[in-house]
């Protein structure tokens, strides 16, 4: 192994390190005295070039060699993920502009970017100590930022309570590693793949477990999702937006990859009548657990962070429906899910983190303050309703499809459709979903605001990134193949640690024929969205 | 599985020693007893460490756990001390959180003690010195990735921890600092008792429209 | 001389941490709940260092030797944020953090 190959292969994270590294020292050093709004300034203009080099790097990168096996892995869907990750540590670096919570802003920004690092790692890791540290990186940063808003009396608290329970399941999960480590005698995915088996030992099924509890904790499935409404909430709302987009893709990606990779001898079945047990069942009871209690959940709730919050819970229920297909279209689907539901996730703490600015209130917003914002800002109100009907499912925006293409990889996967239960109580949890998406939007769109409507002041920067995620959304939503096409044929490592795989086919014979199906879901929802308006004059009777 | 009296004394001893300052550190009322119980614990754990032929990592132990983690913690205890010392015992809503736990630790245990290929004996060891060297190889070849992040990972620490801990000082968050305000408080920190600061950032505040 | 297996260290490793989860589950206090979390790590370390010397692999350890450092910086993370809960509200108990309702 020669140690410049190495820095070859890690060029894009070296360069994101260097730029923390350059961002901190020119905030202490050189602008130690300047306003905090040049600080803050200065401080993203570094993050963007540097971020824009990695970009570039990762493009250009060279698949890993062989040698590498064991050490890191590289390909073309890890570095599209890894772009994604960067791209979306800007945006949430661009949000932070001009915003009160920190006097630190070089620290700030080193944080957020060691945080990014860590997850491009967990993208590329190909062994259990690489993940586990990966892992750390990622979550510890954040533990940090979320603590940053000194004024607010909730941002530590939650910051502790995120710390508490991450380390509740580091704990697990390393527990789970060590099992894995001890029964298989090697670290690496390969390794793993070819000594463990199901129904061997009790001792495997612990070490499954633990396992999945941790992965569980840091994707916040129920019920293991506690922190996640008080993080959401209580964290500087850029930092809450990096943690729902940016930590969920690497997440749930490094999720798949050990199950499916590195795990399949002990993949078990979740079939209705049938089933066997292995990971697929502990991952389908905590699928069907987050479906309900996160979409029922959120109906409750006041605060849009809170709400946002518990339908990221149930979103993580349907991703999972993907991983415990098992199956290397699940995995396509997967990634195109998470990707899509990433930028709309970011894209909705960003209006709400502008309605926070322009509200000021001491406890956050609230679902009150979204009133009328149709006509105080008629641009954000569309952007809001582009990611709010993404987040529901509506065709033809990428959220539907995303969706779509998890139902058909879970239907299709196992014997003789016995996923298919599952698929019909996600489906039945999505039109749940509907009702409290459509609460946001009837406050945007119905609701008259209170007192004289005043235009929302929106910062240029900011809303170009909020009109470019927009629009990313609708250009996903009708043009799939694009993304879908890239994840679809290089899933290889699932494939090279021996998982049977079925033909990509019907993946992208289901993006063909996504017109045909648009149409009468289109209609379909055209009798959903008359909802808002009737509870409106039931509201207005009482 | 073999019979209790078949197991040598000292792990006998040095797991009874470790378990049961666990069992004290979670379980006692005084703060400063739990923490001393846990560094007992740390010891514990480093001494069976050492009877695995684990020189590395047994002196790691002592060196991180003992010497740096033990210590960081009885002085947050010392920082919090006004919190109080002595804590109420384990409460009443906390039994179902009792129950959980010893439901879990069936489950967990029960595994372990059933599963046969557990029941085995130790390959041949090398010996120490090569021992730490080939980890050394290891650390500079195989795991250099996971190096390199563990360095961040301390750097992030490191950074967040400064920030975490830090004082801010209310001037600072004023979009535009008035130079008068500034001066005023280099003036006063100037005065060596520690109070004055807290004061001085409070007049200054107080002084501002 | 009998020497232990590798069960008798396994159940010892278990026992840990099942008392760490025990003590995060039933503690009300910030410092008892992190010590408690520290002994569940300590536990894995166990199993890690027990299954390296029974597999004769030096790479359990090497993981070992990871999982100390990665803990050593969540210490310093954790307890300054303990630090600052405390100053912020003069207390250390887990009750008293509602202000962000479960």
């Amino acid at each position: 192994m020669n140690y410049m190959e190495l820095l070859g292969a890690l060029a894009p994270e070296a360069i994101v390190v260097l730029t923390a590294l350059v961002a901190l020292a020119v905030d202490l050093l050189v602008l130690r005295q300047a306003p905090q709004n040049a600080r803050q300034v200065v401080a993203v203009s570094i993050t963007a070039v540097g971020i824009l080099a990695a970009i570039i790097a990762l493009s250009v990168a060279a698949p890993s060699p062989p040698w590498m096996d064991g050490l890191l892995i590289n390909h073309s869907t890890t570095a599209f993920l890894k772009q994604t990750l960067l791209v979306l540590a800007l945006v949430a670096g661009i949000l932070s502009i001009q915003s009160r919570f920190t006097q630190h802003t070089g620290e700030y920004v080193t944080l957020l970017l060691l945080s990014t690092v860590g997850m491009m790692l967990l993208v590329s890791s190909d062994n259990l100590l690489l993940m586990f540290v990966a892992l750390e990186l990622t979550s510890l940063p954040l533990y940090v930022l979320t603590a940053f808003n000194k004024e607010s009396p909730s941002s530590s608290e939650a910051s502790l309570k995120y710390f508490l329970i991450g380390s509740l399941s580091a704990a697990c999960l390393l527990f789970g590693i060590s099992l894995l480590y001890g029964l298989s005698g090697g670290i690496t995915w390969t390794q793993l793949a070819t000594t463990l088996r199901a129904g061997s030992e009790p001792i495997v099924y612990l070490a499954l477990i633990l396992t999945l509890i941790g992965f569980a904790f840091k994707v916040a499935a129920a019920p293991f999702h506690l922190w996640a409404p008080d993080v959401y909430q209580g964290a500087p709302t850029p930092v809450a937006a990096f943690i729902a987009s940016g930590s969920k893709i690497a997440s749930f990606y490094m999720f798949a990859r050990i199950f499916m990779a590195a795990l399949p001898g002990t993949a078990g079945s979740a079939a209705w009548s049938g089933a066997t047990p292995g990971w697929v069942p502990l991952v389908a009871a905590l699928a069907v657990v987050s479906m309900i209690l996160g979409n029922v959940a959120a109906i409750a709730q006041r605060s849009v962070k809170r709400l946002l919050a518990y339908s990221a819970i149930g979103h993580a229920g349907y991703a999972l429906l993907a991983i415990l297909s098992n199956t290397e279209q699940g995995m396509g689907s997967l990634l195109y899910y998470v990707v899509t539901y990433a930028v709309t996730a970011m894209g909705a703490f960003a209006v709400v983190n502008v309605i926070e600015r322009d509200v000021q209130a001491p406890n956050g917003e609230s679902l009150t303050d979204f009133a009328g914002l149709s006509r105080r800002s008629p641009l954000l109100s569309l952007c809001l309703l582009v990611f709010v009907l993404s987040l529901a499912g509506i065709p033809p925006l990428a959220g539907f499809f995303g969706k779509f293409y998890i139902f058909i990889a879970t239907a299709q996967s196992g014997t003789s459709q016995g996923l298919i239960w599952l698929v019909m109580l996600a489906i039945g949890t999505s039109a749940i979903s509907l009702y409290y998406y459509l609460q946001i939007l009837k406050q945007v769109y119905v609701v008259e605001s209170v007192g004289q409507p005043t235009p929302v002041q929106l910062r240029p920067a900011e809303s170009a990134c909020i009109v470019a995620m927009a629009c990313t959304v609708l250009i996903l939503g009708c043009a799939p193949n694009w993304l879908i096409n890239r994840f679809s044929p290089n899933s290889t490592e699932v494939r090279r640690a021996g998982v049977i795989t079925k033909p990509s086919t019907t993946l992208e014979l289901a993006a063909e024929i996504h017109p045909r199906i648009t149409a009468p879901l289109g209609t379909a929802t055209g009798l959903v969205q008359k909802r808002p308006q009737f509870e409106t004059t039931t509201a207005n009777a009482q | 599985m073999r019979m209790l009296s078949d197991i040598p004394i000292a792990f006998l001893m040095i797991a009874a020693v470790t378990l049961v300052s666990a069992v004290c550190a979670m379980s006692l009322r005084n703060l400063v007893h739990c923490g001393l119980c846990l560094v007992l614990t740390f010891v514990g754990l480093a001494a069976t460490y050492l009877h695995l032929s684990a020189e590395f990592v047994g002196f790691a132990q002592v060196l991180v756990y003992v010497g740096a983690v033990a210590i960081l913690i009885v002085f947050t205890i010392l920082l919090t001390r006004n919190a109080e010392v002595t804590l109420s015992p384990v409460s009443q809503s906390s039994l179902v959180g009792l129950g959980i736990a010893i439901a879990v630790c069936g489950s967990l245990v029960l595994p372990l003690v059933t599963s046969p290929s557990l029941r085995r004996l130790p390959a041949q060891s090398l010996a120490p010195d090569a021992q730490v060297q080939r980890i050394g190889e290891k650390l500079m070849a195989q795991y250099v990735i996971p190096l390199e992040a563990l360095a961040l990972v301390l750097t992030a620490a490191m950074i967040g921890a400064v920030v975490i801990a830090m004082r801010d000082d209310p001037e600072r968050n004023d979009p535009s600092p008035s130079p008068q305000n500034q001066k005023d408080t280099g003036s006063v920190s100037n005065s060596p008792a520690g109070t004055a600061l807290n004061s001085s950032s409070s007049t200054s505040s107080s002084q501002r429209p | 001389m009998i020497t232990p297996t590798l069960q008798h260290y396994l159940v010892v490793s278990g026992l840990l941490f099942c008392l760490g989860l025990l003590g995060v589950l039933a503690r009300r206090n910030l410092l008892v709940v992190y010590m408690s979390l520290e002994l569940m790590l300590n536990a894995a370390n166990l199993a890690l260092v027990a299954f390296s010397h029974f597999n004769n692999q030096l790479n359990g350890q090497v993981m070992v030797f990871f999982i100390i450092t990665v803990a050593a910086a969540e210490v310093a993370v954790g307890l300054a944020l303990i630090v600052a809960i405390y100053r912020k509200r003069q207390t250390a108990h887990v009750e008293d953090l509602s202000s962000l309702k479960f």
